[in-house]
């Protein structure tokens, strides 16, 4: 193994006839076919992989799964790369491109930081004046480390899978396999996660026999058979990150991210959201690590990862191990590590008298056990050198003598484990804290079946029948009778009782000894917690925000517990009383890429079309998002700019003829016997004696009385009739009136349907509009006295069946012809031929809004915006009050508020200078001079501003208080641009006030 | 089967959205005029001679024709109901779709989040869903594949949707 000098000889699930390369820093190495990037990094005895957070100091790899704090690498390069790894959690592949997050750490500030950073140092700044935080921030963004931000697009493709099941089961170690396997046998729809590549979780690396055979025969054994299943599916490499209430929970499947990009399927991450029946919680446990002086130091790891880099990877992290240990657990690790042919130079076990088999099996081995003893500080510079061992008293809380020096490369400690209720608290269930345990464990919730070390779970036999038990609990809440599970025994032996401690004291008290890291990420000591206590953050999630603790990428997987007992102790209380903070989806990170799956670049939101898109596009139309719709804003001939473009639309409708695609317009068609009396009661004005066959512009209001929509209906039959909403409301307009049908007037027979998409609307526009229509409609006589304004008529347009309504957005003679939208190009191409000779010409939304700004028509949601009343727009002739049921927000009308003369009143401007066109959204003032002083009185704003080629000057529509006794008035605008444009308040209709030309 | 996924769109019918008081059944008349017993069961279909009739909801009914004959069955529909009810052509408010092949479950669990589980939905089973960000109108067919139902304005949204999530699987 030439080049891996920590690997050993033989063992391990990896392949040692084909090394494979790949580079961390910049540096070439070789690893192995089923390493990790952390087991090929330490079996290259690389053992700094990173600075730390705050301080800068050098650190190594801790664990070997999710709770990796320190290995936070970025993987691949360019658009490609993916920040915040884990590099204990990254496969290692050819050619794979590894980066600390955390090289450019202010290596100046080591140590020396720790003074000026203190635990509340983020708090404090950002009490203090907004300059200082700039100046902190702009440094600690640069030193932290926290990734880069790959700049491009990303080129991968990733996408989303919704799945269902009866039982979802998350973890695929003992528990979690036995669960899924009973559940499986009942016949149950299962799917199973694991975040690791192969299912087997603590038994990849475990040295234990289960019913006589090696703990990894009985998993592969285990998979086979989930395999037979058809209604079983199997994720590994798929991490559950989110569980939601209802049994929702998000799996985020690692599909490519294992192989060199070439070589990769299609698809890099799949988000897998599994709507699950019932849920077995089988995510295992975190072994805790014990808090001593100088803990962070590269060399120091958690016993567990220790016998899995050995077991697993055939890598040795160190040669001389000494183990600090509260528990009989943590002596697997000094047996792995003797087993592989390594020096256990001591452990240190903390309880005065440990007797227990795995004790007993170690002092046989003749591995020195030192009872009643702690590692109180680790020794080294960049590296672990030496311990110091000191005897404690009994309780573990005091040294009962002069600690002394061991010399070794490694530390392993076990503080015993805690059970992974990350995501039974994403949905708000609390932990709670179990004393036998020494941990806290998930709390009950219904649908949630926990099982294994989650539980507080310490043997592989207990974990089995848990799961066991979990799964046939599982499939007979999810409606599936169980079958009867046999348990297989395991050759492990009883445990004795582990000791609750935590921290090991050190000579000196926690401020003056050197850092007990709690939280490595985040650089966050138990004396910054005893600080944090002290200046009177005694709740832990006060104590958590002062400190940073658990805030990490990491969330505290290692800390928190750790952090709380620190707290508990400050606080002389019990763990269980001080509590614990919760966690937040993503259980480890998830990339926005995964989230977003398919629905990005132009499929980001769908993109509605109208029957007469592609025509459009065909003529260079310039399009405008309107809603999800895309309308033309303005057809624009060879060299033409918008406002060129629009002015000869607009004098084309004005003195010819024009034509407009309409059929974004909502359309609901409202039917049954009480169809007027429900039309009467929703619109502000009197729909029962309008006549089948004409039309009415109505307004509707909210329940507050302010206008929320308004357009045109027709009372097609006795009782059916056609309303027009405004095309972004359309969806709204229609559910507002399903929620009083259905919530408050249950007894009108009355029904809604939604015909937008059915018909299209052609708008045919302009003083010849009569003229060309009648070239392709015959059976319809367009006469003005036979067909006048606001009527509706049946008839063929172009030889399809239309219904053309004689109603005008634009003030023009105009015809609004509607057909069936599988005929609209048809229509609309005939209707451009018989117009050809006229010179007919189609015109977009922005014409539309010159045309109807002119005639001082509003667009409900640009000149309003929820807060208007019909009456501050003028809209008091379409308010009827005394109908017998009244109308939806006619009771508010009568607000006080809403009668004040100085309210916001709907009138136009006209500039004094008639070029300038004020934008959109302009301010209004009265007094000019006081503009200077920066402190103005607003008296309004501008809501819609146009050249009008018709007039040939500038109009607006403006919001002014008290507007309509304001005509005359000189206002004032004053632009960003320092300039001040001068306007007359005028009445907001500036062309053709009588209306003679719609009614031609 | 075919490979991967395959969409092809359906010849136009005529489609009438049918409504009728909730909880009251569909007189002998109604079924009479349609030509089939409306489906009383939420989410399933039935279909008959050239008439097919899918529930939507409580008192709501998707009735497809012949192309062409909607209008005649609309009128005789509206005075048999007699404003106790209604009926609506909406023929062109939908284009229609069928997809099949081997993939074209997978690609169900990609747009849908509802579950289209053989073993619970099959022919005779139809459901109004989202499918990506559009809505749907999904029945299953007997030959395993799905026809589907799509609002005219966003077809071209559904087609480009689904040739995405299609290429992946060659199709």
């Amino acid at each position: 193994m030439t080049g891996q000098p920590r690997r050993l000889p033989v063992g391990g699930r990896v392949d040692r006839t084909s090394p494979i390369s790949f580079t961390f820093d910049g540096r070439t190495y070789q690893g192995l076919r089923g390493d990790t990037l952390a087991s090929a990094l330490l079996a290259n005895g690389v053992d700094v992989v990173a600075r730390s957070f705050k301080f800068g100091r050098p650190r190594g790899i801790v664990g070997s799964g999710a709770e990796e704090p320190n290995a936070i690498v970025r993987i691949g390069s360019g658009a490609r790369a993916l920040p915040n790894q884990r590099a204990t959690q990254v496969e290692l592949y050819g050619g794979l491109v590894g980066v600390s997050s955390a090289v450019h750490g202010l290596r100046g500030l080591i140590d020396a930081a720790r003074r000026v950073l203190p635990a509340g140092f983020y708090y404090k700044m950002l009490m203090a004046p907004p300059m200082l935080w700039r100046f902190w921030e702009h440094v600690l963004r640069r030193g932290a480390g926290l990734g880069t931000v790959p700049q491009g697009a990303d080129p991968d493709r990733y996408d989303k899978l919704n799945r269902h099941c009866d039982v979802m089961v998350v973890g695929a170690g003992p528990a979690g396999l036995a669960a899924a396997l009973v559940a499986a046998r009942c016949g149950a729809r299962v799917v199973i996660a694991d975040e690791q590549d192969a299912f087997g979780g603590s038994l990849l690396s475990s040295a234990l026999r289960i019913g006589g055979r090696p703990a990894a025969e009985w998993v592969v054994e285990g998979v086979r058979e989930l395999r037979t299943f058809e209604h079983v599916a199997m994720l590994p490499r798929s991490t559950v990150v989110g569980l939601y209430d209802h049994g929702f929970l998000t799996v985020l499947e690692r599909c490519a991210d294992h192989l060199p990009v070439a070589a990769g399927p299609a698809v890099r991450e799949r988000l897998h959201r599994v709507r699950a029946k019932e849920i077995v919680l089988a995510a295992g446990a975190i072994e805790r690590p014990l808090v001593f002086a100088n803990n962070d130091l590269p060399g120091v790891m958690l016993a567990s990862a220790v016998s899995c880099y050995v077991n697993r990877f055939g890598v040795a992290p160190g040669e001389r191990l000494v183990l600090a240990t509260t528990n009989d657990g943590g002596y697997r690790t000094a047996l792995d590590w003797q087993r592989a042919g390594l020096e256990v130079v001591a452990v240190a076990d903390t309880r005065p008298d440990p007797n227990g088999a795995l004790p007993r099996a170690a002092r046989e081995a003749g591995i020195r056990v030192l009872p009643g003893h702690g590692v109180v500080e680790a020794v080294g510079h960049a590296h672990v050198r030496a311990a110091l061992v000191a005897p404690l008293n009994t309780a573990g809380t005091a040294l009962t003598g002069t600690p002394r020096r061991i010399t070794c490369d490694l530390i392993a400690s076990s503080g015993g484990w805690n059970p992974a209720v990350h995501l039974s608290s994403q949905t708000g269930t609390r932990p709670v804290w179990r004393e036998e345990a020494v941990g806290f464990v998930a709390g009950q919730r219904r649908g949630l079946h926990c099982a294994g070390a989650v539980t507080g779970a310490s043997t592989v036999e207990a974990c089995l029948a848990q799961g066991a038990t979990a799964g046939a609990s599982a499939a007979r809440a999810a409606g599936l009778a169980p079958g009867k599970a046999e348990l297989p025994t395991t050759d492990e032996a009883a445990q004795e009782a582990q000791q609750a401690l935590f921290v090991i004291p050190h000579v000196r008290d926690t401020s003056r000894a050197p850092p007990q890291f709690v939280d490595l990420q985040l650089d966050v000591t138990a004396a910054d917690i005893e600080l944090a206590a002290r200046e009177g953050y005694e709740s832990v999630e006060h104590a958590k925000r002062y400190t940073a603790l658990g805030f990490g990428t990491d969330q505290g997987k290692l800390g928190n517990v750790n952090g709380i007992a620190v707290l508990a102790r400050a606080l002389g209380r019990e763990i269980g009383d001080v509590g614990t903070t919760m966690f937040r989806p993503a259980y480890t990170p998830a990339t926005f890429g995964a989230i977003a799956g398919r629905d990005v670049g132009d499929l980001f939101d769908p993109e509605r079309h109208t029957p007469m898109h592609a025509w459009h596009e065909a003529q260079g139309a310039v399009w405008e998002d309107v809603g999800r719709w895309k309308r033309p804003r303005y057809y624009p001939e060879p060299g033409e700019e918008m406002d060129a473009a629009v002015a000869r639309e607009c004098v084309a409708a004005r003195t010819g003829v024009a034509m407009m695609d309409a059929s974004t317009l909502g359309k609901i068609d409202v039917q049954g016997r009480d169809a007027a009396r429900f039309l009467d009661r929703i619109y502000a004005g009197g729909f029962l004696k309008l006549g089948v066959g004409t039309c009415r512009y109505g307004v509707m209001l909210k329940d507050d009385g302010m206008l929320f929509d308004d357009g045109v209906t027709v009372r097609l039959d006795d009782e059916r009739y056609l309303v027009h909403t405004t095309t972004g409301n359309a969806e709204a307009v229609l559910a507002w009136l399903e929620l009083w049908r259905q919530t408050e007037w249950p007894d009108l027979d009355v029904y809604l349907t939604s015909v937008t998409d059915h018909w299209a609307t052609v708008a045919v526009v302009g003083p010849k509009a009569r003229e060309v229509l009648g070239r392709v409609c015959s059976d319809i006589d367009l006469a003005a006295d036979a067909f006048p304004f606001m009527a509706c008529r049946e008839g063929h347009v172009a030889d399809v069946r239309a219904r053309v309504l004689r109603i005008s957005f634009s003030g023009e003679l105009s015809f609004e012809v509607n057909v069936p939208a599988g005929k609209a190009v048809a229509v609309w191409e005939a209707l451009m031929a018989a117009g050809s000779a006229d010179g007919i010409t189609p015109y977009g939304t922005e014409t539309m809004h010159v045309l109807r700004a002119e005639k001082g028509f509003i667009i409900v949601g640009q000149d309003t915006d929820g807060s208007m009343t019909p009456h501050d727009m003028g809209l008091d002739w379409a308010v009827r009050h005394g109908k017998r049921h009244g109308f939806v927000g006619e009771r508010s009308l009568a607000l006080a508020d809403y009668q004040r003369p100085d309210r916001l009143q709907l009138v136009g401007l006209r500039t004094v200078e008639p070029a300038d066109v004020i934008p959109e959204g302009a301010q209004i003032v009265a007094d000019v001079d006081r503009t200077r002083s920066g402190r103005v009185p607003m008296h309004g704003f501008v809501t819609s501003s146009y050249f009008s080629a018709t007039l040939g000057r500038s109009i607006a529509l403006a919001m002014l208080k008290g507007g309509r006794g304001r005509l005359g008035e000189t206002v004032h605008c004053p632009l960003d641009n320092g300039k001040v444009l001068a306007a007359e308040v005028v009445g907001p209709v500036f062309y053709d006030p009588d209306g003679e030309r719609q009614h031609g | 089967m075919a490979e991967g996924v395959v969409l092809a769109k359906l010849p136009v019918r005529g489609l009438l959205n049918l409504r009728l008081p909730t909880g009251a059944p569909a007189t002998p008349a109604v079924a009479q005029l349609v030509g089939l017993a409306l489906p009383e069961t939420p989410c399933t279909c039935a279909a008959g001679a050239d008439v097919a009739a899918y529930w939507l909801a409580p008192g709501e009914w998707l009735v497809a024709v012949n192309a062409g004959a909607e209008a005649e069955l609309e009128s005789r529909l509206r005075s048999a109901l007699d404003g106790t009810g209604a009926v609506v052509d909406v023929s062109a408010g939908y284009v229609r779709y069928n997809l099949r092949g081997s993939a074209v479950a997978e690609l169900l669990m990609k747009a849908c989040p509802y579950d289209f589980d053989r073993r619970t939905f099959g022919p005779g089973r139809c459901v109004q869903t989202v499918f990506a960000k559009a809505t749907a109108l999904i029945a299953g067919v007997e030959d395993a594949s799905f026809d589907l139902a799509i609002r005219r304005s966003y077809a071209d949204y559904f087609e480009r949707w689904t040739a995405d999530a299609a290429s992946a699987y060659g199709g």
